[in-house]
């Protein structure tokens, strides 16, 4: 009678787990498993980081595999279609196509990565601080980044460069500086949000300081938005810096930016056309892999969208 | 009488014949077409002449006014009777300083009103008075009011409507300031053209004296002008276009052939290039780094070009004082002023030394031969220059180029006292020139220095880059930078560089003078033109035997020419790079294109664009 | 809703105040000092007695907000400018020592512009001072290049939503197969191509290799007479409608951002309306799909098109600058470029303001279409 018993829990218990209730993922798992199947985005990430690789392996795989540095110059071999010695060409001062590419990757990256970093760390702070603070800040913000963003970003980009002058650092600041009002924006609404929410309510009843409730109770629940914002930032930042090189206004013309090689190539186009090509191709995946993994980030983070 | 007929017969078929083969050109005034040229530098700021200061301007009212002794587009020279010009003919007395100057008794504005030395008189007295902001005011000796200025034109007499009695020469100056008395110049005669000559009636009519009202109202044109063009139509952004002026009589054909002439505002040059070669363009130049490609597509026939070497030159200047504070060269007492020495340039042979490591040669390059590839920034299209020289000269330097040889730049480094003695690779003081006479703190710091040219101008940005890496390879540190024009020249007018790329364009007639560049009389922060704060005695002492010799006879002067340029050459106070190849250009369809020397378009008014029906 | 209106233009106020203010603290950074601003190329080269007449005269001393209060009101009712005697001494020494400036006129003369004069009326009555390079008013210089960029913005917003809201409609009514998966991708892939490339390529393949395209400019290059007896050029005689075939290459660079976008969100939109309960009602009760994607679902989700309305115009003021230098269009865009390389001051500055009011009424402008178009809103 037991055995029986037993063995109809047994089979209960077996039985049971064809319905086993789908255990409730965090926001992350969900996300996670989101994008795991999302192999577009993945392929977008793998592009990405392996761009980055190169760009950050730079000075390395300029001295030990291609054997040249980005300014070396051979002004008997310009316009060298690719060879053994080149494998990707000779630019018009003769200098290696392929190491500027790898160089100008880890400058147009390196640019674009940290003045995306500059702007989404102003964004962040002040939008906690604009949305949990309210009030007065808030009215002021408000009105401060409506007033920057009537002005075309790109004439505050020339102005501000003009002044400040042609060096990496001053880009970085420049388009970091100029950048933040939309992240402000979105974690700004967020932390509006979560503000009257019971958790936060409670902390705040508990006596936790202001910082540390915007720190370790909003901040959590905005990453996904950060994330995002990171991935187009990044896209959008490349193509400024492209631009601005075109005007004039970017990266002083020995120090190879994938913007300034597209630029200066572009009037050698019929004579030696790789040269425009590779730095426009290079910009033009890295954008739209940044701008592909910005969707399926939004996807992924989107309770709403069903797979 | 039947031979006759048929002879008449067939002359007449042969004639009819003929008429259709050949295409029909453009036979009267105005039918020769629209003329256009592609301008990439914005728009023109005036159309007075003695106002404007930029080449886009001038380019404008070139065509509409006569300059007082012009130049022959032959010869590169000052002469009477040459196309708008309005002289015929000048002699100086015995003393070298009065010269008479007899002007054409047969030109007239396009209103009928005679072209006399009043219109040239007007001018004069609106630039003397120092109320516009016209830059020719150093043409004279002296403004209205008594200031001083630089130039050699004392004063001007109206003897009648078409002779003037002009006192000219180097003036010399009392205490106060005040000239007292000349001495002959074999150059002043350069500086009476610096002013334009306008038709009085009208400008006295638009402006009365009041001549600082002229600022006010840049774009005036007078309803009468004296040139090939006329009429300037201003479309900001867009085009300027200047038609036929009908009554113009120094014309090759007896008329003016071109309908109409547009400058078109281009903004990219990739574009222009593109538009010439397309046929939107009639004629423009062709920068070095596409000659050799157009050469080549252009040897069908389907584009006409003509090359010579630029009057100019392309240099790296470097600034021989203390950079952190200008100083005039001369103070008020006409004293030699101390300025401090540059911690780099100052040393001759740390100067000399970046001659022998600078590659010029691979700079001008080659032109591609055969299966050999083009080399170089210019590609071949430049000339080697070595001193303050010019293509056009008539002073033949006879030098010879600083060898590449980085070796030597590296001994002359190390006597100078800059040596690599931590093995890092770069040079650095070790009992350098600027750590004897001024700080010894000095020992020990890089050799480092800011060279800085202007963005836009492709060639100047690699020449910066090509040095930057050739000094590189001996230890130099170079941090260059391509800035804009405007704040380059701020840079080197305020004498707070360290070095320079930059170019001369020279006048004509070309003058081997050089003390407007290396003399200490030129060496004012803000507004000189001498800003490397060179001076050297014996290159002045040179200078001004040869500029006032008696009798201005070349083959004398040729010598002490010859001696200032071998010591510039020596002493390095610039880098000579090179000068450019010029090529100008136009559609093969243009009739009559025959340009010259530094004069493309000194025949436009017989040009006759061909359009195919 | 009057009251409405009302109330958003008494908002612009603010902003347009900040962004005055943002664009004078920007040129008081400009290296040179204060003296930069009056035009004198050289300020070294001055004397220090001349440099403490002219800041006196010019009121360079006084603290910056008056400054600014000068630039924007002008000096004739307050903020008035230190009365000196007679300034010609002044003038002469500026005019010597750089040679490139105007030099300052008595204050009875009319017309023209003079760099020097201190007298101003203020940019909000329309004084926006002297360009230095053309010695013109600067309000003059920048009307004539005005209307090239507003002809080129209206046109790109046109076909921005022209082209875009039909797409995004598209894909998502075929959500899933070719079409949508091809919208997607086009307009992602051309959003990530460099501009001023584009744009380049765009002319070395239609203009210069097919020629099927015009290589540049607004329109013909003419020259003409115009009925009052002046000259003019093409754009002045030509409408507009015949010389579309100069806009299309330009449009299509700047509209290219705002097609992407707006059919994205009109896909977005759509897709999220369809499974709401309204439409699932009309599905219930019979409507066709037609009916039902384009009356219910397409309308509702216009109402938030009116929100992009700002945003596009802000885009395509920057985006102006590099196609209008491809295209050589003489617009704004490539007037401020050439004011920076310049060093122009007035024209940068008043570029900006006017840039920004442009964005502001844009702005405005959609606020109340949204008004209109979302019968939720009622005021």
């Amino acid at each position: 009678m037991a055995t029986s018993t037993n063995a109809k829990v047994a089979q209960l218990q077996e039985d049971a787990k064809q319905f086993t209730l789908v255990k409730s993922k965090s926001h992350w798992q969900r996300a996670l498993d989101q994008l795991r199947r999302d192999y577009l985005t993945l392929i977008a990430l793998a592009v990405v980081l392996t761009l980055a690789v190169f760009a950050i392996l730079a000075p390395q795989i300029s001295q030990y595999v291609t054997g040249y540095r980005f300014d070396e110059e051979n002004l008997s071999r310009i316009f060298a279609s690719p060879s053994y010695d080149h494998p990707l060409g000779t630019d018009e001062q003769g200098r290696d196509h392929l190491t500027r590419l790898i160089w100008g990757g880890q400058v147009s990256l390196g640019i674009a990565f940290l003045a995306a970093i500059l702007s989404l760390t102003i964004g962040v702070i002040f939008g906690l601080m604009t949305g949990y603070y309210g009030g007065v800040v808030d009215d002021f913000m408000i009105w401060f980044i409506t007033t920057l963003n009537s002005i075309p970003g790109l004439f505050l980009l020339l102005i501000v460069s003009s002044v400040l002058g042609p060096d990496p650092i001053n880009l970085i600041l420049v388009l970091g500086l100029l950048g933040w009002t939309g992240t402000m924006r979105l974690v700004r609404g967020e932390t509006l949000a979560l503000r009257e929410r019971e958790f936060i309510v409670a902390a705040r009843a508990m006596g936790a300081s202001d910082a540390r409730i915007m720190a370790i109770h909003i901040f959590p629940n905005i990453i996904s938005i950060v994330i995002i914002t990171l991935a187009i930032d990044i896209g959008v930042l490349i193509l400024a810096e492209s631009g601005l090189s075109f005007l004039g206004f970017g990266i002083p013309a020995y120090i190879p930016s994938w913007g300034n090689m597209l630029t200066n190539a572009q009037a050698y186009f019929s004579r030696a056309p790789h040269l425009v090509i590779m730095p426009g191709l290079l910009i033009t995946i890295t954008v739209l892999c940044l701008y592909v993994i910005g969707d399926g980030l939004r996807d992924a983070f989107d309770p709403t969208v069903n797979s | 009488m039947k031979r006759f007929t048929k002879i008449l017969f067939l002359g007449t078929v042969l004639a009819l014949a003929l008429a259709m083969v050949v295409p029909v050109t453009a036979q009267g005034p105005g039918e020769g077409g629209v003329v256009i040229t592609d301008n990439i530098g914005g728009d023109p700021s005036t159309f007075i002449p003695f106002i404007g200061s930029d080449t886009v301007s001038s380019s404008v009212y070139a065509w509409m006014y006569p300059s007082i002794i012009a130049i022959d587009p032959f010869t590169l020279d000052n002469a009477p009777n040459v196309a708008q010009g309005m002289a015929s003919g000048w002699e100086y007395d015995e003393t070298g300083t009065v010269m008479t100057l007899y002007l054409r008794e047969d030109i007239t504005w396009s209103d009928g009103t005679p072209i006399t030395a009043r219109d040239y008189l007007w001018a004069v007295e609106a630039v003397r008075s120092g109320q516009t902001s016209s830059p020719r005011t150093s043409a004279f000796t002296s403004l209205a009011d008594g200031t001083p200025e630089s130039g050699s034109v004392d004063s001007i007499e109206l003897i009648d409507d078409y002779t003037l009695r002009i006192n000219l020469g180097d003036p010399v100056r009392d205490e106060e300031g005040n000239v007292t008395g000349l001495t002959p110049n074999c150059i002043a005669i350069n500086d009476i053209n610096d002013v334009t000559p306008v038709p009085a009636h009208l400008y006295e009519e638009a402006f009365g004296d009041d001549y600082a009202s002229i600022d006010a109202d840049p774009f005036f044109v007078p309803t009468a002008t004296f040139g090939p063009f006329t009429d300037p139509f201003f479309e900001a952004g867009v085009q300027v276009s200047l038609i036929a002026e009908p009554s113009y009589p120094d014309t090759q054909l007896g008329y003016v052939s071109p309908s109409e002439w547009v400058l078109l505002n281009v903004p990219d040059t990739t574009v222009a290039y593109e538009r010439f070669l397309a046929g939107e363009i009639t004629y423009t130049g062709i920068s070095a780094d596409r000659q050799n490609a157009f050469r080549e597509l252009a040897a069908d026939g389907s584009y006409q070009f003509f090359e010579y070497a630029d009057n100019g030159y392309t240099y790296m200047g470097y600034n021989l004082a203390d950079p952190n504070n200008p100083q005039p060269g001369l103070d008020e007492n006409g004293d030699i002023v101390d300025q401090g020495l540059h911690p780099i340039f100052s040393d001759i042979l740390v100067r000399q030394a970046f001659a022998y490591a600078i590659d010029v040669p691979a700079m001008i390059g080659s032109r591609p031969d055969g299966d050999e590839p083009a080399t170089g920034i210019l590609e071949g299209n430049g000339f080697p220059i070595y001193t303050h020289n010019s293509n056009v000269s008539w002073v033949d330097d006879g030098l010879e180029p600083y060898a590449f040889d980085p070796e030597r730049a590296l001994e002359l480094l190390a006597e100078a006292g800059w040596v690599d003695n931590d093995g890092d690779g770069l040079l650095e003081c070790n009992d350098c020139l600027y750590a004897r006479e001024v700080d010894p703190e000095f020992n020990g710091s890089p050799l480092e220095f800011e060279l800085v040219t202007n963005a836009g101008n492709v060639i100047r940005e690699r020449t910066g880059q090509t040095i930057r890496e050739q000094l590189a390879e001996i230890g130099v540190t170079v941090n260059f930078s391509a800035i804009d024009f405007g704040a380059l020249v701020d840079l080197l007018l305020s004498q707070t560089h360290d070095a320079i790329i930059i170019g001369w364009s020279l006048g004509l007639p070309f003058d081997p003078d050089g003390s407007w560049a290396f003399s200490a009389e030129s060496d004012n922060p803000g507004s000189g033109f001498g800003f490397t704060s060179y001076n050297n005695p014996e290159l002045n002492e040179l200078w001004q035997t040869a500029t006032t010799l008696p009798g201005c006879d070349r083959g004398e002067r040729l010598g002490l020419y010859q001696e200032a340029m071998r010591i510039l050459y020596e002493e390095q106070p610039y880098m000579w790079l090179f000068s450019g190849n010029v090529m100008a250009a136009a559609q093969g369809t243009v009739e009559n294109y025959d340009p010259l020397p530094l004069f493309a378009t000194w025949n436009i008014d017989a040009w006759n664009v061909i359009s195919d029906q | 809703m009057t009251r409405h209106i009302i109330r958003r233009l008494l908002q612009a106020i603010p902003t347009l105040f900040g962004v005055t203010l943002l664009s004078y603290m920007i040129m008081s950074f400009a290296p040179g000092g204060p003296l930069a601003t009056l035009g004198l190329s050289d300020p070294q080269n001055l004397d220090q007695e001349t440099i403490e007449r002219l800041e006196s005269q010019y009121g360079l001393n006084d603290p910056w907000y008056i400054q600014y209060g000068r630039w924007l009101v002008g000096t004739d009712i307050i903020f008035r400018l230190p009365q000196t005697g007679n300034s010609t001494a002044v003038e002469e020494t500026i005019e010597r020592s750089s040679p490139t400036t105007s030099s300052a006129r008595s204050a009875n003369s009319q017309q023209g512009c003079s760099v020097l004069a201190n007298e101003r009326r203020g940019i909000v009555r329309g004084d926006f001072g002297c360009s230095y390079k053309w010695r013109r008013p600067v309000f003059e210089v920048i009307g004539e290049r005005l209307p090239a960029t507003i002809e080129l913005g209206i046109a790109t917003l046109f076909v921005s939503l022209f082209v875009g809201v039909p797409l995004g409609i598209g894909a998502a009514i075929t959500r899933g197969r070719i079409f949508d998966n091809a919208t997607r991708v086009l307009a992602v892939v051309f959003n990530a191509v460099p501009n001023f490339w584009m744009g380049l390529m765009l002319l070395l393949v239609f203009a210069f290799t097919l020629g099927w395209l015009p290589s540049g400019g607004r329109c013909e290059r003419m020259r003409v007479r115009l009925p009052d007896g002046s000259t003019g050029g093409c754009a002045d005689v030509v409408p507009i409608y015949n010389r579309l075939e100069y806009m299309i290459m330009p449009v299509f660079v700047l509209a290219v951002g705002g097609i992407a976008g707006y059919s994205r969100y009109m896909r977005t939109s759509m897709l999220e309306t369809i499974n709401s309960d309204y439409v699932r009602t009309a599905r219930a009760k019979g409507l066709s799909a037609r009916a039902v994607w384009l009356n219910h679902a397409a309308r509702n989700a216009l109402i938030p098109l009116a929100t992009f309305l700002g945003p596009a115009v802000v885009g395509i003021l920057g985006g102006a600058a590099i196609t209008e230098t491809i295209f050589s269009w003489p617009g704004l865009g490539r007037l401020i470029v050439e004011a920076v390389g310049n060093r122009d001051y007035p024209v940068i500055m008043a570029s900006v303001v006017i840039g920004a009011t442009l964005t502001v009424v844009a702005y405005i402008i959609s606020d109340i279409l949204y008004a209109l178009f979302d019968p939720r809103i009622r005021y």
